[in-house]
């Protein structure tokens, strides 16, 4: 038996487990593809910072880590303070200040917050509605 | 002799070895666990009696666990029979170092059984051997360059030189900032 040998959802949660799995990552082209699902990229997140401070760090370490389908995780899953999404929000609208997030997330959001004009009273449930027409524009984008 | 409140299992492993024990330390194991719940307390029985136990209780087969694999398990959860369980909502920061010394004694095994052991708690359900396990190997790579991490877990290079480049360049995602 050899690491290799390991079924993919083991190999995804040894990488979760590693300090700096870009290095990993650099070893083969399997463990390549290991290291940047999404789902590896989460479970790495919140084995390093835990649920409450998961979506703080994503989003200060930002492109490449937070892509769009790693925060529909990080927000369906950790634990996200209301008033931090407020705050990202606000800077978001206000100063430009997201840039560290990817402009995949960046765009969609944002056209989607333009069109629905989402409430202030329920921010959360804003930045994951956004998400999902933004994960269903992207499929559109693809089949088209 | 085991009292009617430490009620028996009996495991058999791949080879067909059997193992008898403890229910509390059998349930560490969430498979297992459920396992016994779907076939019911009156099906497994209060025999105290462990040569009568032999006899009516029916073996659990792990036919994916071997002997040795499963005597290192049952030492896991024996060790940890009494510890509290972990849930998800609990803040799961958890440093690959923060592994307390029996953990690393018990965890001082040769590759081949360190993956196996992986595979066993994976099967078995147990999240907490799986985590140290995992730790365990995350703690081999800690530290190491790519070509020293093929070299620990022979793994073959299959990039070309401009691919190698090209991640390189791309996968420093999760560098401390």
């Amino acid at each position: 038996m050899t690491i290799n040998n390991l079924p993919e959802e083991v190999q995804v949660e040894i990488a979760s487990h590693v300090e700096t799995p870009f290095v990993l990552g650099c070893c083969s082209r399997n463990w390549h593809k290991i290291v940047n699902l999404p789902y590896t990229k989460y479970r790495w997140i919140l084995n390093k910072y835990g649920f409450i401070h998961a979506l703080f760090h994503a989003v200060r370490i930002g492109k490449p880590l937070f892509n769009l389908d790693v925060a529909e995780l990080v927000l369906r899953n950790a634990h996200n303070s209301r008033h931090f999404v407020q705050r990202l929000k606000l800077a978001y609208e206000n100063y430009g200040l997201w840039g560290n997030i990817s402009d995949d997330v960046y765009e969609r959001i944002l056209n989607y917050k333009k069109e629905y004009a989402c409430s202030n009273h329920n921010d959360m449930q804003s930045i994951r509605q956004a998400l999902e027409e933004a994960k269903k524009r992207r499929r559109y984008q693809n089949n088209n | 002799m085991a009292g009617a409140d430490q009620k028996m299992i009996r495991l058999t492993s791949s080879e067909g070895t059997e193992f008898l024990v403890e229910r509390a330390v059998v349930e560490k194991s969430v498979l297992l666990k459920n396992m016994l719940e779907d076939v019911g307390e009156s099906d497994l029985g209060t025999i105290a009696n462990l040569t009568l136990l032999f006899f009516f209780i029916p073996a659990i087969p792990l036919a994916n666990v071997t002997g040795p694999i499963l005597t290192k398990v049952i030492e896991y959860c024996t060790h940890h029979r009494d510890d509290p369980v972990v849930t998800q909502e609990d803040d799961g920061r958890k440093s690959s170092a923060d592994i307390d010394d029996w953990d690393k004694e018990f965890c001082k095994v040769d590759q081949g059984t360190l993956f196996e052991l992986i595979l066993a708690a994976n099967y078995l359900d147990i999240k907490p051997l799986l985590d140290l396990t995992c730790k365990t190997v995350a703690n081999m790579i800690r530290g190491k360059t790519p070509e020293e991490i093929r070299k620990t877990f022979n793994i073959e290079n299959d990039f070309t030189p401009e691919e190698e480049a090209q991640v390189k360049k791309e996968n420093e995602w999760c560098e401390e900032r």
